[in-house]
C-alpha cells in the first residue's frame, strides 16, 4: 500500500499543476458550446516558449533577469510542501510573498503603464485575501476538529466556502478578475506580465500554475485534516485519493464556475473579502469556544 | 573620517567590557541587557559609518552627539535601578539633539525634538518614581508606563512619529533599531516576573494586538516616507510587547504547555527584537538616502529616486524583503515563528484568557499583513518605479554610505545562516552543548523542544533559499538581458508619464478600509483625537487664566480650594491602591 500511495503522490506531482488548468479551460468551453483547446495544451504553450530567447523590455535590469525563475522555483517548493507534506503548510504564505514580490518587482521595473495597474490590483488582491488565507492555515495547525454532525458540516462547508473565495481572489479568477478576456484593463496577472516573452513567460505561467494547483490541493488538505469521518481513521492512501479527487472537482468547478460569472468591479473586491474574513473570525470563534 | 568618529566608534564596543567589569551576569538574568549591547555595536557602529558619508558639515557634532547618544543608551542598559538611570535615559535625548546639527535646526527639526524631549521627560518621570520606590506593585506599575511611553506603545505612540519628521535618516535609525529596545529590554530584565502580580497583563495583551493594527493600517496609508516608517515602528514596537506580555503571563504557570508557551514567546521576542532592529535600520538608511537626495520627504515626490542612484534595486530592497518575510531573510524566520506560536497559542481554547489572546492575535496578523504591505508601497515607486524627471546622470553615493548598506544587507541574510551554524554546534559539540545547558541553568531557562526543531527546519530553508539566491544574483543562468523591445499596447507613452506613484497603491483600499481608521493624509483618528485631548488639557490654563483675570480674592480661593480637593482625592486613591 506504501507503494501504492507513493505512486499517486508521484501523478499527482507530475501531471495535477498541468491537468489543472486545462481542465478549467475545457470545462469553460464545453460550458460555453465550444470545444475547448487540449487538456495539455498548457504544456505545449510551455515548451514552445521555453525555446524561445526572451526580449526585454527598455527599462528592464535585475529583476527581468532573475525573478522567472525565482517563480518558478518557489511555485515548485509550494508545490512539493502540499504534495508531500514535508513541512508545515504555515511556510505556503512566504513561497506564496516569494512569488508575487518577485512578479510585482518585474512589473514595475519594466516601467509601463499596465506594470503599475497590474502591481496596484494584486496588492490589493493580497491585502484582502491574505488575512483569510493566513487564518485558515492557522486554524489548520491547530488541534481544532470539526465533529461529524449536521453542525460540524455545516460548520466545515462553510470555513471551506470562505477559504475558497480567499483562493479565487489570490489566483485573480473570476469574480475577482477576468484571466479570459486578455483586455489588459480587466487583468492583474497578465497585465503584470506583458512585457514577458519567451523563457520569461514560461516560467512566470509554470509558476502561476503551480501556485494554482498548490491553493486547490492546499483546500483539500486543509480540509481533510480536520474533519472526523465517524472516528475512523483513513488510511493515507485512502486520503491521497480523495486529495486527488477533491483538487479535480475544484478544477471542475472553477471551469464551469468561469463560463457563467463576470467579473466585479474593483471597489467590491475588498469589501467582499472584508466580509469573508469577518465570517471566519465567527466561525473560528464558534469552534474555539466549543 | 575624523577624530571623534572614530573614538565614538571605539565607545560602542567599550560598554560589553564595562558590563564585564560591573559584574553584569551576561549569560544568566543580564542576558537582555547583553543582547541590547551587542545589537547597539554592531548597529550603532554602522550607523557611525553611513552618518559619515551622509554628512557634509557639523561632522564633529555629528559625532559628539553621537558618543553622548550611544552612552546614554549603554548607559541606560548598565545602571539598573539606581539614579544614573535617570540621567543617561537624558543624555540620550541630548546627544540627539547635537546630531541634528548636521542638517541644521530646521521648524520640522525642532519639532522633532520637542517630541522626543517632552516624551523622553514624561517617560523618565515614571521611571524616577520606580527608582525611588522600593520593590512593589506601585512602583513596577510607574516603571512600566514610563517604558510603554518612552517605545511607543499602543494608544502612547502620539509623539512617535512626530519624532520622526525632522530628522536624519541616520538618527531615524538609530531611534528606530536601536533606541526602541532599551525600554524592552529593561522590561526583559527587571519586570518580566512581576508584571502578572500588577494585573495589568490581561488588559496589556489585546491592547497591544490594537497597536499593531493601528500601526500598520496607518502606515499603509500615510504619505510621509519617514512617518511611514514610524508608524511600522510602532507596529513591531506593540508585536514586541505582546510577546513579552504574554511570556510573562504564562511564566509562573504550573501547566507545562503554558510554560512553554510563555518560553517560546520569550525566545521569539528575541528573534523578532534582531529582525526588527536589522531591518529596520536598514529601511530608514536606504529610503532616507532617497528622500534626503530627493529633497522631500512625501512618498509621491520622491517617486523614481531610487533608479537615478547607481546602486542596485535588489540592494536597496533588502530591508523590504525582510519585512515581507522572503525565506532567506531575517524576517522570514520572525514571522513564520509568530505564525507557528500563534497557532500553538490557538490551541489553548475554552477560558476567558485564551479568547483575550485570541483578539490580540486577530488584530496583530492584520497589522503584520498591512505592515508588510507597507515596504512594497514605499519599495516600489521609490525604487522600481520610472521618475518624475529624470535626471541627466546617476548619483554615486558616498562609499561609507554603500558600505553600510552592504554590510547591514548580509546580516539580514547572514544571520540565519549564523543561528543554523551555531544550532548544528549544538547538535553535534559536546562542549558548547554543555556551555549553553549551563546558561539554561543560569537563565532558569529551557527552550521547548517543539520549538528548536521549527526554528532548525526554518534555519535550514532559509539559507538554503539564500544560497539560492545568492547564486542566481551572481551567475544570473536563467538569462541575461541581450535584446530589448517594448510589447507594451499603451502606445508611446515613456518617462515621466508612467511614473508610478505610492498612491496607485494605497487609494484603492481608502474607501474600503482606510477611511474608518485614518484621514485622507493618512493619518489615524486616534492619533487626532489623543492630540486634540491633549491640547485641551493644556488649554485648561488658559481657562483658569481667564478665570482669575479680574484680581478676585475669591476666585484665587476657589482655585486653590480646587487643587487641594484634587491633591488630596488623588493621595486618597493612591493609598487605597496601596
Amino acid at each position: 500500500m506504501e507503494n501504492f500511495n507513493q505512486l499517486i503522490l508521484i501523478l499527482l506531482f507530475i501531471f495535477f499543476p498541468v491537468l489543472s488548468l486545462g481542465i478549467i479551460r475545457k470545462v469553460r468551453a464545453r460550458a460555453q458550446g465550444r470545444k475547448g483547446p487540449p487538456v495539455f495544451q498548457n504544456l505545449n504553450d510551455f515548451s514552445r516558449l521555453i525555446q524561445k530567447k526572451p526580449i526585454d523590455g527598455l527599462n528592464s535590469s535585475i529583476y527581468a533577469e532573475i525573478a522567472p525563475l525565482i517563480v518558478f522555483i518557489a511555485g515548485l517548493v509550494m508545490w512539493s510542501i502540499v504534495v508531500y507534506e514535508w513541512s508545515s503548510f504555515l511556510l505556503i504564505p512566504f513561497f506564496l510573498a516569494i512569488q508575487r514580490v518577485a512578479t510585482i518587482g518585474f512589473a514595475m521595473e519594466t516601467g509601463t503603464s499596465f506594470g503599475g495597474l497590474g502591481t496596484s490590483r494584486e496588492i490589493l488582491l493580497s491585502i484582502s485575501s491574505e488575512p483569510i488565507l493566513l487564518f485558515s492555515i492557522l486554524a489548520a495547525q491547530t488541534k481544532l476538529e470539526i465533529s461529524f454532525s449536521m453542525i460540524g458540516f455545516l460548520l466545515g462547508i462553510l470555513f471551506l466556502g470562505a477559504l475558497f473565495i480567499a483562493i479565487l481572489a489570490e489566483l485573480a479568477r473570476p469574480p475577482f478578475d477576468d484571466p479570459r478576456t486578455h483586455l489588459e484593463l480587466t487583468m492583474v496577472h497578465e497585465a503584470m506580465l506583458l512585457e514577458a516573452s519567451g523563457r520569461t513567460l514560461a516560467f512566470f505561467d509554470f509558476g502561476y500554475q503551480l501556485k494554482m494547483a498548490t491553493l486547490f490541493v492546499l483546500l483539500i488538505r486543509i480540509g481533510l485534516e480536520h474533519s472526523k469521518f465517524a472516528n475512523t481513521i483513513l488510511p493515507k492512501y485512502f486520503e491521497n485519493l480523495i486529495t486527488v479527487a477533491g483538487s479535480l472537482s475544484i478544477a471542475f468547478i472553477i471551469g464551469y464556475w468561469e463560463s457563467i460569472s463576470v467579473r466585479r468591479k474593483w471597489s467590491w473586491v475588498a469589501e467582499i473579502l472584508g466580509m469573508t474574513f469577518l465570517i471566519l473570525i465567527v466561525l473560528g470563534s464558534l469552534v474555539n469556544l466549543k | 573620517m575624523n577624530l571623534f568618529s572614530i573614538i565614538t566608534l571605539i565607545s560602542i564596543i567599550i560598554p560589553v567590557f564595562v558590563g564585564i567589569k560591573l559584574g553584569k551576569d551576561f549569560f544568566g538574568i543580564d542576558l537582555p541587557i547583553f543582547f541590547g549591547l551587542i545589537l547597539q555595536t554592531i548597529l550603532g557602529s554602522i550607523i557611525l559609518l553611513y552618518s559619515n558619508g551622509y554628512e557634509t558639515k557639523e561632522k564633529n557634532k555629528v559625532s559628539i552627539g553621537y558618543f553622548l547618544f550611544f552612552l546614554g543608551l549603554s548607559g541606560s542598559f548598565l545602571s539598573g535601578k539606581s539614579i544614573w538611570l535617570c540621567i543617561f535615559w537624558e543624555v540620550s535625548s541630548l546627544g540627539a539633539f547635537l546630531v541634528y546639527a548636521g542638517q541644521g535646526y530646521s521648524p520640522k527639526a525642532i519639532k522633532s525634538i520637542v517630541a522626543l524631549f517632552l516624551a523622553s521627560s514624561i517617560s523618565m518621570f515614571f521611571i524616577s518614581a520606580w527608582v525611588f520606590l522600593p520593590d512593589s506593585n506601585l512602583s513596577f506599575s510607574f516603571l512600566i508606563i514610563g517604558l510603554l511611553i518612552k517605545s511607543a506603545f499602543s494608544i502612547l505612540h502620539v509623539w512617535y512619529p512626530e519624532a520622526y519628521v525632522g530628522t536624519p535618516a541616520h538618527l531615524s535609525a538609530a531611534f528606530s533599531g536601536l533606541m526602541i529596545n532599551v525600554p524592552l529590554l529593561i522590561f526583559a530584565r527587571y519586570c518580566m516576573y512581576w508584571f502578572n502580580e500588577i494585573n495589568m497583563t490581561i488588559y496589556l495583551i489585546p491592547i497591544a494586538g490594537v497597536g499593531v493594527f493601528i500601526g500598520g493600517i496607518s502606515s499603509f496609508f500615510t504619505k510621509d516616507v519617514k512617518k511611514s516608517l514610524a508608524y511600522s515602528t510602532i507596529e513591531n514596537s506593540n508585536f514586541l510587547w505582546m510577546f513579552l506580555f504574554i511570556a510573562s503571563y504564562w511564566i509562573r504557570s504550573e501547566n507545562e504547555i503554558q510554560k512553554n508557551l510563555s518560553q517560546s514567546f520569550y525566545v521569539l521576542f528575541f528573534i523578532m527584537l534582531l529582525h526588527h532592529s536589522f531591518s529596520k535600520t536598514f529601511q530608514f538608511l536606504s529610503l532616507g538616502y532617497i528622500c534626503k537626495i530627493s529633497r522631500s520627504t512625501l512618498i509621491d515626490t520622491c517617486t523614481g529616486f531610487g533608479r537615478t542612484l547607481n546602486i542596485s534595486p535588489i540592494l536597496l530592497g533588502i530591508g523590504t524583503f525582510s519585512f515581507c518575510a522572503i525565506p532567506g531573510t531575517l524576517g522570514f524566520v520572525a514571522e513564520s515563528t509568530t505564525l507557528f506560536l500563534v497557532s500553538k497559542a490557538m490551541d489553548l481554547s475554552g477560558d476567558l484568557q485564551s479568547l483575550y489572546i485570541l483578539l490580540a492575535i486577530i488584530f496583530a496578523i492584520l497589522g503584520m499583513i498591512l505592515g508588510s504591505a507597507t515596504h512594497l508601497r514605499l519599495y516600489l515607486p521609490l525604487v522600481l518605479s520610472v521618475p518624475r524627471n529624470e535626471l541627466e546622470k546617476k548619483i554615486t553615493p558616498d562609499r561609507f554610505i554603500l558600505f553600510s548598506l552592504k554590510i547591514l544587507g548580509f546580516f539580514i541574510f547572514l544571520i540565519p545562516v549564523f543561528l543554523l551554524g551555531f544550532s548544528l554546534m549544538i547538535q553535534y559539540s559536546q562542549s558548547m552543548n554543555l556551555i549553553l545547558k549551563s546558561i539554561s541553568v543560569g537563565l532558569n531557562f529551557q527552550t521547548p523542544p517543539y520549538l528548536m526543531s521549527w526554528l532548525n527546519k526554518i534555519l535550514y530553508i532559509s539559507s538554503l533559499s539564500f544560497f539560492f539566491f545568492f547564486i542566481l544574483y551572481i551567475f544570473r543562468f536563467s538569462h541575461k538581458i541581450k535584446q530589448r523591445n517594448i510589447w507594451d499596447c499603451g502606445n508611446e507613452y515613456r518617462g515621466a508619464e508612467v511614473s508610478i506613484p505610492a498612491s496607485v497603491i494605497s487609494d484603492p483600499l481608502y474607501n474600503s478600509i482606510g477611511r474608518y481608521f485614518v484621514n485622507k493624509k493618512g493619518e489615524p483618528y486616534i492619533d487626532d483625537f489623543l492630540k486634540g485631548s491633549i491640547y485641551s488639557l493644556l488649554d485648561m490654563g488658559k481657562f483658569w487664566i481667564h478665570k482669575v483675570e479680574s484680581g478676585e480674592i475669591s476666585q484665587y480661593i476657589l482655585f486653590s480650594a480646587v487643587s487641594f480637593l484634587f491633591s488630596l482625592f488623588f493621595i486618597i486613591a493612591l493609598k487605597i491602591y496601596i
